[in-house]
C-alpha cells in the first residue's frame, strides 16, 4: 500500500505547484473558460415553506467532511481538520448560518480509492449529509457518485480531474482541466525566464504524476522558445528515495543554474542538502510544496521558491488574519498551508450555503448559485475568481514566495504571476491580459 | 564519476547492511524474515522516540536501543514466533513472518503517534547539523550520516563472517542449523543458540534501522522498499554468503549510482530502469544461477516428508454435506433484505474481494505455492478490463475494437478478456520460478510483482495521472445491474459458482495430484505425477480468477487503479486469508467480507486513532499460524466435528464406528 500510496501524496505537490501551476486548457481558455458551459444557469430560489430535507433541519446543518486522517497520506491532510472545524465553529458561534449551526462528521479515507467510495456512500446514504467538505487524494473515485446525487462539494482540488469535470464539485479556489495531463500552462517555465537563467535540471520521481509533471515543464521551455536549456532531465528517482548524491552530481556536472523538482517535500529538502554537500549554487530553484514554517532552517533551503495558490502569509491577508485569530483561540495554531486549506474548504462551503439561501438551503441552490457567483476571494485569501470562468481550465496565476534568511519573503509585492500561455497538446495559445486577470 | 561512484558505494552499504541481517537469520534458523525492514523501522522509531522526544543523547538512546530494547523484542518475537517456525512447512513459516511485517509497523505507530506524522530530520548516529567532509583528493563530499553507514556496512560484513566462522558461538550456531539433534547430542543448548541468534538478529536489524533512518527517512514505507531491494542482495548470496551478499548489495548499489550518468531523459529507461536494478538482478540471479535447483532439494531434504497434514474428520454425506453450504448461500444471498444499501455496498466490496482471495485458496491453498504476485495480476485484469471498456488510448491501438469505439468493448466482454489477459502473464511467471524452491519461488513472484508495478502500472496509460480508469457496470441479460444490491447478488452468485468449481479441483484428480505434492514434491515426483504440468495447471486457474475478482472489485469501486493492486495491499490480503485458512473457500468468503467490513466499522465507531488496529488485527491473525498452520477456520470447524463426533460415539447407533 505504502508504496504507491507514498507516491501519490506527489500529487499534493503537484497541484501547490507544477500540475496546479502549469494546468491551463487553451481551448477553454480561448473559449472564455467554463462560463459559457453555464450561460444559460439560473440562480435557485430558496424554497418557501422549507421542507427541512437533505440534512437540514430547523435547527442543524449536516456537512461530512472526506479526508485521509491515518495512513501514509495523513501527514499531508490531516491537519486540514483542525482548520475546518475552527472555521465551522466560527460559523457557529457568531450565528453566520441564521438559526442553523453546521454538525460535521468527518470521515477518514485513509487515502484510499475503494475506502474513499465507501466514505461518500456512508456520509450521503448512511449519516444524511447535505454536502461534503474533501481534501483527499482519492476524491476522484467518489466523485462520479457524488455527482449522480447531487451533492455539494468544496474542497482542496489537489489537481485532480473530477473538479473540472463535475460541476459540483468546487476547489475553493480553483477548479481543473478535464485532462490535465495534456493541458497546462506555462507559468513554471515563464517564472523561470524572469529569473535570467540558463540551463535546468528536472528531477520527478518515477510516478506518472511526476514523470508527466517534468515533460511538461521541458515541453512549455520549449514550446515558449525560451532561452532555457533542459540539461537534465529524469523522474527515475524512487518513491522514498532520500539519498541524492548521485542526482546532486549530475547536477553539478551539467552546469545547471536552475532546479525544478517534481518530488515530495522530504525528497526536496534531501536533494537541497546533497547539492549543499557538493557546494553547487542555483540561481533559482523551484519546489512545489512546503511552504511552511519548519522547512527554513533546512540546509539548502535558503534561496528557494515557493509557488502557492493563495496570498503569502507573510503580507497578512485578511482571510489569514481571521483564520490565525480563530486558530489562536482555539489553540491549534502554527504556520503552515495544511489547516489553511482546511479553513479555506470549509469556509467555501459556508458561501455555497449562503448562495443557497440561508432561509432554506438546498444542495441544487448551492451547486447553482455557488457557480454564478462572482467575485469570490475566501475572504481576502487571493484575487477574486468567478466559480462559472474558472470551471474545466486550470488557473494561470500563482503566488511566490522565497526563503531568505531563515523567513518565507514574498515576491513580485505579494502579487499573483500569471502564466503568459497554456498548452494543449503540442499547440500553445497565448493568454490576453484579460485573461490573466481572470486567475 | 567519483560522486556517483560515491552515490553507488552509499546505496550499496544501505542494501548491504539490511541484507546481511536476513542472510544471518536464514543461516541461523532457515526463516527468511519478511519483517526484517519492520524490525529495523521499529527499533529506528523507538531511538528516534527516545533522543527527539524523551530527549536523551545519541549515546544513551542508541545503548538502550540496541543493547537492551533489540534483544529483547527479538528474544520476544523468538518466543512468540520464531521459535514455532523452525521446524514448521516453509508456507507457514513465510506466511508467519508476512503476518509480522503486516503487524509490527502498525503496532508501531499504534504505541509511537509520532511516528504516524512526517518526521522532518530523523535522527542517526551524527548530531544535527550534520558534518560535511570534503575530500579534495578524490574530488568528494561525504556527509557524516552517510560515513556512518559506509563504515557501518564494512564492519557488519566483516563482524558477523567473523562471528559466524570463528567464534564457538558462529560454530554452535552453524551447528544447530544444520541438525538441531545432533547439535544437541554434543551438548550445544539448541534453544539459547536460536534464540540468541535472533537477538543479535534484531539487534543487528536496529543497528541497520538507526544508521538508515537519516539518509531513507524514517517511514514504514521506505523501510519496506529497501527490504525488497535487499532480498535482491541477499539472492546474489543466495541467502546464505556472507560476502557474497556484500558484493552483491554494492553492485546493486554501484550500478543505481553510476546509471545516473547514462541514462536518456525520455522513454521507459529514463523512469523505470534505476528503480528496477534490485529486481532485474533478483529475477536474472534466479534464473541463472546454475546450482539454485539442487540447493531447493537441500534445504527440503532436512525436513523430510512433512508432518501428516492434520486428518480431516470424516465428509459428511447425503443432505447433511450440503446444509453447510446452502445455509452459508442463504445467507449471503439475503444480505440485501436485512442490510441497508450502504451496507450492501459494503459487503459488495467484500464479496468482490472474496473472488479475488479464492486465487489464494487455489495457488497457495491447494498449489501450495508460496505467490506474492496475485494482487499484481489482479491488477492487471482490471486494468485491462477497464481499458477495453473504455477504449482507452493503449489498447486503442495494441487491440482493434469491434464495437463502437465510443463506448468500448462492453463490459462482461471486458471482464473475461481480462481474466484471460492474466493467465498467460500468471504462466509465464509461473514456468520461469516453478522449478525453484519455495522460497524462491515467493521472492521471485515479489520480484516479478514489483517490476510490473515499477514499469508498467507506473504509466500515464494506467495510473492516469493518479486517477485510474473509470468503470462502469454491466448491463446483460436485460438487468440493470448498476442497482447495489443487484450488482452485489451478481456478485455472490458468481463467488458461489467458483466456490464450488475451487471444492470440486480439490475433489479431482488435480486436487488429490496438488495434496500428493504438498506432502513430499520428490515422493510425487516418484510416482510418476508430474509435478511442473500440474502446478502450472493451478498457476493458471488462479490468475484467472485473480485477474476476474481484480476487474470484478474494480468494477465494484467504480474504478481501475494501480493503487488498489499494490504488491503490499496483496501481502496484507494474504495475510488475512492465511489467518483463516487458505485451504477453505469459505475462509475466502470471511476474509473478504472482513477486509470490507471491519476498518468501516471501526472508522464509524471507534476514534482515529484505532485506525491501526484491522491492520494489526490481520497480522497477528497470521502470525498465529506458526501455532495453528490450517487457519483459525479450520480450528473451528473441526473442533465441531470432534465434539459432533465425541457426542456420536455415545450414541448406541454409532457404537463401533472408526474414527476418522
Amino acid at each position: 500500500m505504502v508504496i504507491r500510496r507514498v507516491a501519490l501524496v506527489l500529487a499534493v505537490a503537484l497541484t501547490v505547484g507544477p500540475a496546479g501551476l502549469l494546468g491551463g486548457t487553451a481551448g477553454a481558455a480561448s473559449s472564455g473558460g467554463g462560463s459559457g458551459q453555464f450561460s444559460n444557469l439560473k440562480p435557485v430560489k430558496a424554497p418557501n415553506p422549507c421542507p427541512n430535507s437533505d440534512g437540514v433541519s430547523s435547527t442543524d446543518i449536516k456537512v461530512g467532511a472526506i479526508l485521509p486522517e491515518t495512513g501514509p497520506d495523513a501527514p499531508s491532510f490531516a491537519a486540514s481538520e483542525d482548520g475546518m472545524r475552527a472555521r465551522i465553529d466560527m460559523a457557529n458561534a457568531t450565528g453566520e448560518l441564521g438559526k442553523r449551526k453546521i454538525s460535521l462528521t468527518v470521515v477518514d479515507d485513509i487515502g484510499d480509492p475503494a475506502r474513499n467510495v465507501t466514505a461518500a456512500q456512508q456520509l450521503v446514504e448512511q449519516d444524511g449529509v447535505f454536502g461534503i467538505i474533501e481534501n483527499s487524494l482519492s476524491a476522484d473515485a467518489s466523485a462520479k457518485y457524488l455527482n449522480q446525487q447531487g451533492i455539494p462539494v468544496a474542497g482542496w482540488h489537489l489537481g485532480l480531474a473530477s473538479f473540472g469535470k463535475y460541476p459540483n464539485m468546487f476547489g475553493w479556489r480553483n477548479s481543473q482541466p478535464p485532462n490535465p495531463a495534456t493541458t497546462f500552462t506555462t507559468n513554471t517555465a515563464d517564472f523561470l525566464k524572469t529569473k535570467g537563467v540558463t540551463k535546468l535540471a528536472l528531477v520527478g520521481v518515477n510516478t506518472s504524476n511526476s514523470a508527466t509533471f517534468v515533460d511538461q515543464i521541458a515541453k512549455s521551455i520549449k514550446l515558449t522558445k525560451s532561452p532555457i536549456k533542459v540539461v537534465y532531465q529524469t523522474a527515475d528517482v524512487a518513491v522514498g528515495q532520500q539519498d541524492f548524491t548521485a542526482e546532486a552530481q549530475k547536477i553539478k556536472d551539467t552546469g545547471a543554474d536552475a532546479l525544478v523538482t517534481g518530488m515530495d517535500f522530504l525528497q526536496n529538502v534531501a536533494l537541497s542538502a546533497a547539492l549543499v554537500q557538493d557546494n553547487h549554487k542555483l540561481k533559482a530553484t523551484v519546489y512545489p510544496g512546503g511552504y511552511d514554517s519548519r522547512v527554513t532552517s533546512l540546509p539548502g533551503i535558503n534561496g528557494v521558491y515557493f509557488g502557492l495558490e493563495v496570498i503569502p502569509f507573510e503580507s497578512n491577508p485578511p482571510a489569514y488574519v481571521t483564520y490565525k485569530a480563530q486558530m489562536q483561540k482555539e489553540g491549534k495554531y502554527y504556520q503552515g498551508e495544511i489547516p489553511y486549506i482546511g479553513w479555506l474548504s470549509a469556509d467555501t462551503f459556508i458561501e455555497g450555503l449562503k448562495a443557497a439561501g440561508l432561509s432554506c438551503p438546498t444542495r441544487k441552490g448551492f451547486v447553482t448559485n455557488l457557480r454564478l457567483e462572482k467575485g469570490w476571494t475566501a475572504h481576502g485569501a487571493f484575487a477574486p475568481i468567478d466559480f462559472s470562468n474558472i470551471f474545466g481550465r486550470p488557473f494561470y496565476c500563482v503566488y511566490y514566495v522565497q526563503v531568505q534568511n531563515g523567513v518565507f519573503v514574498p515576491q513580485f509585492n505579494s502579487k499573483p504571476f500569471c502564466a503568459t500561455g497554456v498548452i494543449n497538446g503540442n499547440k500553445i495559445t497565448k493568454l490576453t491580459a484579460a485573461q490573466q486577470a481572470e486567475g | 564519476m567519483q560522486g556517483y561512484v560515491l552515490a553507488g558505494l552509499v546505496l550499496g552499504s544501505i542494501y548491504a547492511i539490511s541484507a546481511l541481517g536476513l542472510v544471518l537469520t536464514y543461516s541461523s534458523s532457515r526463516v527468511i524474515n519478511f519483517a526484517h525492514g519492520a524490525t529495523a523501522y521499529t527499533v529506528a522509531v523507538f531511538f528516534h522516540w527516545l533522543n527527539q522526544v524523551q530527549g536523551w543523547s545519541i549515546p544513551a538512546s542508541a545503548a538502550i536501543s540496541l543493547l537492551v530494547f533489540s534483544p529483547l523484542l527479538g528474544l520476544a518475537l523468538w518466543g512468540i514466533l520464531f521459535r514455532h517456525l523452525t521446524h514448521s512447512p516453509p508456507d507457514v513459516r513465510f506466511l508467519a513472518t508476512v503476518g509480522l511485517w503486516v503487524a509490527l509497523p502498525a503496532g508501531v505507530q499504534l504505541a509511537f503517534p509520532f511516528s504516524q506524522g512526517q518526521i522532518l530530520q530523523p535522527q542517526g548516529f551524527a548530531t544535527v547539523p550534520v558534518a560535511i567532509y570534503h575530500l579534495s583528493a578524490l574530488g568528494v563530499s561525504v556527509n557524516a550520516n552517510q560515513v556512518a553507514v559506509l563504515i557501518g556496512g564494512a564492519v557488519v560484513v566483516v563482524g558477523l563472517s567473523a562471528l559466524l566462522r570463528a567464534t564457538p558461538v558462529g560454530l554452535a550456531t552453524r551447528a544447530t542449523v544444520d541438525s538441531p539433534r545432533t547439535a544437541a547430542i554434543s551438548g550445544i543448548n539448541t534453544t539459547m543458540v536460536t534464540a540468541g541468534s535472533w537477538m543479535v538478529g534484531t539487534a543487528l536489524a536496529g543497528l541497520a534501522g538507526i544508521l538508515l533512518a537519516p539518509i531513507l527517512g524514517l517511514s514504514n514505507g521506505e523501510f519496506t522498499l529497501l527490504l525488497v531491494a535487499s532480498f535482491a542482495a541477499a539472492v546474489v548470496g543466495r541467502l546464505t554468503s556472507l560476502p557474497l551478499t556484500f558484493l552483491g548489495a554494492m553492485a546493486i548499489g554501484l550500478i543505481q549510482g553510476i546509471a545516473v550518468d547514462f541514462l536518456p531523459s525520455h522513454g521507459v529507461l529514463s523512469t523505470g530502469f534505476r528503480p528496477s536494478v534490485p529486481f532485474i538482478v533478483m529475477l536474472g540471479c534466479l534464473l541463472l544461477y546454475p546450482g539454485l535447483r539442487r540447493e531447493r532439494f537441500e534445504v527440503d531434504r532436512r525436513a523430510g516428508a512433512r508432518a501428516r497434514e492434520v486428518a480431516p474428520p470424516p465428509p459428511l454425506r447425503g443432505w447433511r454435506a450440503a446444509i453447510g453450504p446452502l445455509a452459508v448461500a442463504v445467507a449471503l444471498f439475503s444480505v440485501p433484505l436485512w442490510l441497508s444499501t450502504f451496507w450492501v455496498g459494503v459487503v459488495s466490496q467484500g464479496a468482490a474481494l472474496a473472488i479475488l482471495f479464492l486465487t489464494f485458496t487455489i495457488v497457495t491453498g491447494e498449489g501450495g505455492m508460496l505467490s506474492l504476485c496475485q494482487a499484481t495480476l489482479a491488477g492487471i485484469g482490471a486494468l485491462t478490463t477497464a481499458s477495453l471498456a473504455t477504449h482507452s488510448p493503449l489498447f486503442g491501438w495494441l487491440v482493434p475494437n469491434p464495437f463502437s469505439s465510443a463506448t468500448g468493448w462492453p463490459i462482461g466482454l471486458a471482464v473475461l478478456a481480462g481474466a484471460l489477459v492474466a493467465v498467460p502473464i500468471g504462466l509465464l511467471v509461473a514456468s520461469l520460478s516453478l522449478r525453484l524452491g519455495d522460497v524462491y519461488l515467493a521472492l521471485a513472484t515479489l520480484a516479478f510483482a514489483l517490476l510490473i508495478e515499477q514499469l508498467v502500472f507506473a504509466r500515464p496509460e494506467f495510473d492516469n495521472f493518479g486517477a485510474g480508469i473509470s468503470l462502469g457496470r454491466p448491463i446483460f441479460l436485460g438487468i440493470n445491474f448498476n442497482d447495489t444490491s443487484t450488482f452485489f447478488l451478481l456478485l455472490a452468485a458468481i463467488f458461489c459458482v467458483l466456490a464450488v468449481l475451487t471444492v470440486n479441483l480439490r475433489r479431482a484428480t488435480t486436487g488429490l495430484v496438488l495434496a500428493s505434492m504438498r506432502s513430499s514434491e520428490q515422493a510425487a515426483a516418484t510416482i510418476g505425477v508430474r509435478i511442473v504440468r500440474s502446478k502450472l495447471l493451478t498457476f493458471g486457474v488462479s490468475s484467472f480468477i485473480a485477474g476476474l475478482g481484480g476487474a470484478l472489485f474494480a468494477i465494484t469501486i467504480g474504478r481501475a487503479s494501480p493503487d488498489s493492486f499494490e504488491v503490499l495491499i496483496g501481502i496484507v490480503w494474504l495475510a488475512i486469508v492465511a489467518s483463516f485458512g487458505t485451504r477453505s473457500v469459505l475462509a475466502a468468503l470471511i476474509a473478504g467480507l472482513l477486509f470490507a467490513v471491519v476498518p468501516q466499522l471501526f472508522s464509524e465507531h471507534l476514534p482515529t486513532s484505532w485506525a491501526m488496529v484491522p491492520t494489526l488485527l490481520f497480522g497477528l491473525g497470521a502470525i498465529r499460524l506458526a501455532v495453528n498452520p490450517r487457519g483459525s477456520l479450520f480450528d473451528i470447524q473441526h473442533s465441531v466435528r470432534v465434539l459432533r463426533l465425541r457426542r456420536a460415539r455415545r450414541s448406541p447407533t454409532f457404537e463401533g464406528q472408526a474414527p476418522a
